[in-house]
C-alpha cells in the first residue's frame, strides 16, 4: 500500500487548504433576504450588464450603453458575455448572485426563453434587482416577483408589417416580393411574418411569390435568394427579410445576379444594414436601439435600488412590456449610423417612456 | 483474488532516491497547488471573490464538470478517449425533461441507466469492431446530438415539476451544495472501488501497454467497456445535475462543456496518453477550470483577454502538474 501515506498526506494537504480558505472568508450579502428596496447609497450599487457576445455589434452597442449610463450616475458597469452557451450564463449568474448581492443591479439579456427563470429565481433568492429584456416564457410573471422588475421586450407583428408597408412604398405599391423568414421555431419568426401578412393584407397590389425560410442566416439568405431569383426572374421586385443578416445575404444574391432594381428590408439595425442604406442599395430597417436597451434596463435598477422608485409603484403593464422601435430608411439613417443617447431617457420618472403597452 | 503482475514502468526506473520521493510527493500535489494559486490570484484581482458564498457557488457550477471528467478519466486513463459525453449528457437533459412527466421519481434512475446503456454500446463498439475511441465517440457526438435535436423539436423543454431534481438543489450543513457532494461521492466511490480491486492495475496497465497488459492475462476488453459504461452513467448523472439547476433539458445544453472536460482531465494531471492519472487529479482539474470560466469574467477581466488567459493558463497548468517521469511518451 505505497499510495496510502502520499494519498493521507494529499487529503491533509486538501483539507488544511480549506480550512485556510474558509478561516479568512466571512459571509458578505447574498443568500438572506433582501434589505428592503431603497436602501441603497448610489456609490454602493453594482451595475452590471449581461449579454451573448462582444463580437455581436448589436449586443456590443448594448453594452455601450450600459456604460453611459453607468458614467451618468458615476459607476462603472461590469460587461459580462457567455458566447450564446446557456449553461455557461447560468453560471456566471449564480457566480455573481454569490457575491454582494444587496445593492446589485442586472440588465440581462435571457440566451433563450428557457433561461429566464432560473435567472429570475436566483435574483429573487439573493435580492438583486433584475431587468431582463427579448426572451421569457409566456406563463412566466412578472408581478409574481419583487426583484424582477421588468421584462422589456419588442413588438415583432409591428417591426414586420413596418419594413413590409416600407416594402410596399419602395415598389410604387404593387409588384411580386419574396420573403426569407427566420428561424420558424421562434417567437421573433413568427411575429415578424404575421406583421408582413398584415402588410400585405393592407396593400393588395403587393404579391407575395415565395416564401422560403433562411434561418436568420446571411449565408442559407444568399442561397435561398439565387434560387428564387432563378425561378421568379424579373417578376420580383422586393424582398422582405426577417432580419438584417437575411437581408444583406439577399443583397449578395441580388448583386451576383446582377440586380440593383429590388428594394431589401430587414430587421434590427445591423451596422452593415446601415451602411447598405446610406449607399441606397438596402431600403429600410427596424431598429430596437441596442444602446438604450443597455442603459435602460440598468436605469431601473439604479432607481429602485436608490429608492426614488418603489417597486409597488410600478404599474402592472410597466412589468412586462413593448418599447418603441424605429424604422430606419435613408431619410434618417444618419441619426442611427452613430447612436446617442439622451441623458433624460433614464431619468427616474421617465423610465417607462418608451413603452407601446402592456406584453399581451 | 489474483492480482495480474503488471507494475507501473517509473518504478524499474534509476534508484529512488529521498528527493526524488519528496519531488514525486510534490507532484502528486501540483493539481491541487495549482487551484490554490488560481484562487489566490483570483483574490488579488477581486478581494471579494473569496467569500463562502462565492466558493459555494463554485462548488456548485462545478459539479456537472466534476461529474464528467471523472467518468472520461476512467477511459483516458485506458489508453482512449471519450468525445461524447457532452453530447450524450445535452441528450439526457432531454430524455429527463421527456420522461419525467411519465416516469417521475424513477426519471433520475431511468436516464443514468440510459445513458450508461448507451456508453457501453460505444465501449462494445470499439472493442469488438476494433474502432479507435476517437471514431467511435466522434460519431457518438454527432448520433446524440442530432437525436436530442430530433426528440425535442429542436428546443429547450421546461421542467415544470422540480420536486424530483429538489434535493440536488439543497445545501449539507447549509454551506456545501448537494450536487458537489454527490459529485465528490462519485469520485470518492469509483476510486475506492478501482483501489479495492484488481481493476486499477487493469485499468493502468491497459493504459500503459495495451498489448503487454493482454499478455499478462488482464481483460483488458471488459475493462474497456466497463470504463465506458462507467463514463456513460456520468453523463446521466451530469445532466441530472444540469436539469436540477437549469429547470430545463435542452438538446445543447451540456455541449459546451467538452472541452473544459478534456481540459480538467488533462490540467489534473492525467497523461492524455493513459496509464497514469487518477479521479482525485480530475477533481482538481475540474475545480480549476470551473475557477477559470466563472472566475475570470465575475473578477472584471473583458472579454477579449479572458479567452486569452484561459488558453495560457491551461497550458501553464498542465505544464505544473503532468508527471513527466511517469509519461514517457508525449504525444
Amino acid at each position: 500500500m505505497k499510495f496510502t501515506s502520499r494519498h493521507t498526506a494529499a487529503a491533509i494537504g486538501v483539507t488544511l487548504a480549506a480550512a485556510t480558505l474558509t478561516g479568512c472568508t466571512e459571509e458578505v450579502g447574498g443568500g438572506g433576504p433582501a434589505a428592503a428596496a431603497g436602501a441603497c447609497d448610489p456609490a454602493d450599487i453594482t451595475l452590471v450588464g449581461q449579454v451573448r457576445n462582444e463580437s455581436n455589434p448589436y449586443e456590443a452597442a448594448w453594452l455601450d450603453g450600459g456604460d453611459t449610463f453607468a458614467e451618468q450616475v458615476g459607476l462603472t458597469q461590469q460587461r459580462l458575455t457567455y458566447d450564446g452557451d446557456s449553461t455557461r450564463q447560468q453560471e456566471q449568474i449564480s457566480q455573481l448572485l454569490a457575491g454582494d448581492t444587496e445593492c446589485l443591479v442586472m440588465n440581462v439579456l435571457p440566451n433563450g426563453d428557457s433561461d429566464t427563470p432560473p435567472i429570475v429565481e436566483g435574483a429573487e433568492e439573493a435580492g438583486a434587482y433584475l431587468v431582463t429584456q427579448w426572451n421569457k416564457p409566456a406563463d412566466l410573471n412578472v408581478t409574481d416577483y419583487d426583484h424582477w422588475l421588468s421584462h422589456i421586450t419588442y413588438d415583432g407583428v409591428e417591426s414586420g408589417r413596418q419594413i413590409g408597408d416600407a416594402l410596399a412604398e419602395a415598389i410604387g405599391g404593387s409588384g411580386g416580393v419574396i420573403a426569407l423568414q427566420g428561424v420558424l421555431d421562434t417567437g421573433a419568426a413568427k411575429d415578424r411574418f404575421a406583421g408582413f401578412e398584415e402588410s400585405l393584407a393592407a396593400n393588395p397590389e403587393v404579391e407575395l411569390l415565395d416564401d422560403q425560410t433562411a434561418n436568420f442566416s446571411r449565408a442559407e439568405a444568399l442561397e435561398v435568394t439565387k434560387t428564387l431569383l432563378t425561378k421568379h426572374g424579373e417578376d420580383i421586385e422586393g424582398i422582405w427579410a426577417a432580419n438584417d443578416d437575411m437581408a444583406l445575404g439577399a443583397l449578395e444574391a441580388l448583386e451576383q445576379a446582377g440586380r440593383t432594381d429590388v428594394a431589401v428590408v430587414g430587421i434590427d439595425a445591423v451596422p452593415d444594414a446601415l451602411t447598405a442604406i446610406e449607399e441606397g442599395t438596402m431600403t429600410a430597417t427596424v431598429s430596437s436601439d441596442g444602446p438604450w436597451q443597455g442603459g435602460i434596463g440598468l436605469a431601473i435598477g439604479y432607481c429602485v435600488a436608490t429608492g426614488e422608485l418603489a417597486v409597488e409603484d410600478i404599474a402592472d403593464e410597466d412589468r412586462a412590456w413593448f418599447a418603441e422601435q424605429f424604422l430606419i430608411d435613408q431619410d434618417n439613417v444618419a441619426d442611427f449610423v452613430s447612436p446617442e443617447i439622451t441623458e433624460s431617457d433614464f431619468a427616474c420618472d421617465n423610465l417607462f417612456s418608451r413603452s407601446q403597452g402592456a406584453m399581451s | 483474488m489474483s492480482t495480474p503482475a503488471v507494475t507501473e514502468p517509473a518504478v524499474a526506473g534509476p534508484p529512488v532516491t529521498g528527493r526524488a520521493v519528496a519531488g514525486r510527493r510534490l507532484t502528486s500535489f501540483m493539481p491541487v497547488i495549482a487551484l490554490v494559486v488560481l484562487l489566490a490570484a483570483l483574490t488579488v484581482a477581486d478581494p471579494g471573490f473569496l467569500t463562502l458564498n462565492s466558493l459555494t457557488a463554485a462548488a456548485r457550477t462545478s459539479a456537472p464538470l466534476v461529474v464528467l471528467a471523472a467518468g472520461a478519466t476512467l477511459v483516458v486513463l485506458c489508453g482512449g478517449i471519450d468525445l461524447s459525453i457532452a453530447a450524450l449528457c445535452s441528450l439526457a437533459t432531454v430524455f429527463f425533461a421527456l420522461w419525467l412527466p411519465d416516469l417521475g421519481g424513477l426519471t433520475t434512475v431511468a436516464v443514468v441507466a440510459a445513458t450508461a446503456a448507451i456508453g457501453a454500446a460505444q465501449g462494445v463498439a470499439h472493442v469488438l469492431l476494433r474502432i479507435p475511441s476517437f471514431i467511435v465517440t466522434l460519431g457518438g457526438l454527432s448520433i446524440f446530438s442530432a437525436i436530442a435535436l430530433v426528440i425535442s423539436d429542436a428546443g429547450p423543454i421546461r421542467v415544470v415539476d422540480r420536486d424530483v431534481t429538489h434535493w440536488l438543489t439543497l445545501y449539507v450543513g447549509g454551506v456545501v451544495p448537494m450536487a458537489f457532494v454527490v459529485a465528490l461521492l462519485v469520485v470518492v466511490v469509483v476510486s475506492l472501488v478501482l483501489r479495492s480491486t484488481p481493476l486499477e492495475s487493469w485499468i493502468r496497465a491497459t493504459g500503459y501497454s495495451e498489448s503487454a497488459a493482454r499478455l499478462a492475462g488482464a481483460p483488458v476488453d471488459v475493462v474497456k467497456v466497463a470504463a465506458f459504461t462507467v463514463s456513460g452513467a456520468c453523463a446521466g448523472l451530469a445532466a441530472i445535475m444540469l436539469v436540477s439547476r437549469n429547470f430545463s433539458g435542452s438538446p445543447t445544453m451540456a455541449d459546451n462543456l467538452l472541452l473544459p472536460a478534456v481540459a480538467a482531465i488533462v490540467v489534473g494531471g492525467t497523461a492524455i496518453t493513459g496509464g497514469h492519472g487518477s479521479l482525485w487529479r480530475s477533481l482538481a482539474g475540474a475545480l480549476v477550470v470551473t475557477l477559470l470560466r466563472v472566475g475570470l469574467p465575475i473578477v472584471g477581466v473583458p472579454s477579449a483577454y479572458e479567452q486569452i488567459l484561459y488558453g495560457a493558463i491551461i497550458v501553464a497548468a498542465v505544464a505544473l502538474t503532468l508527471d513527466r517521469s511517469k509519461v514517457q511518451i508525449i504525444k
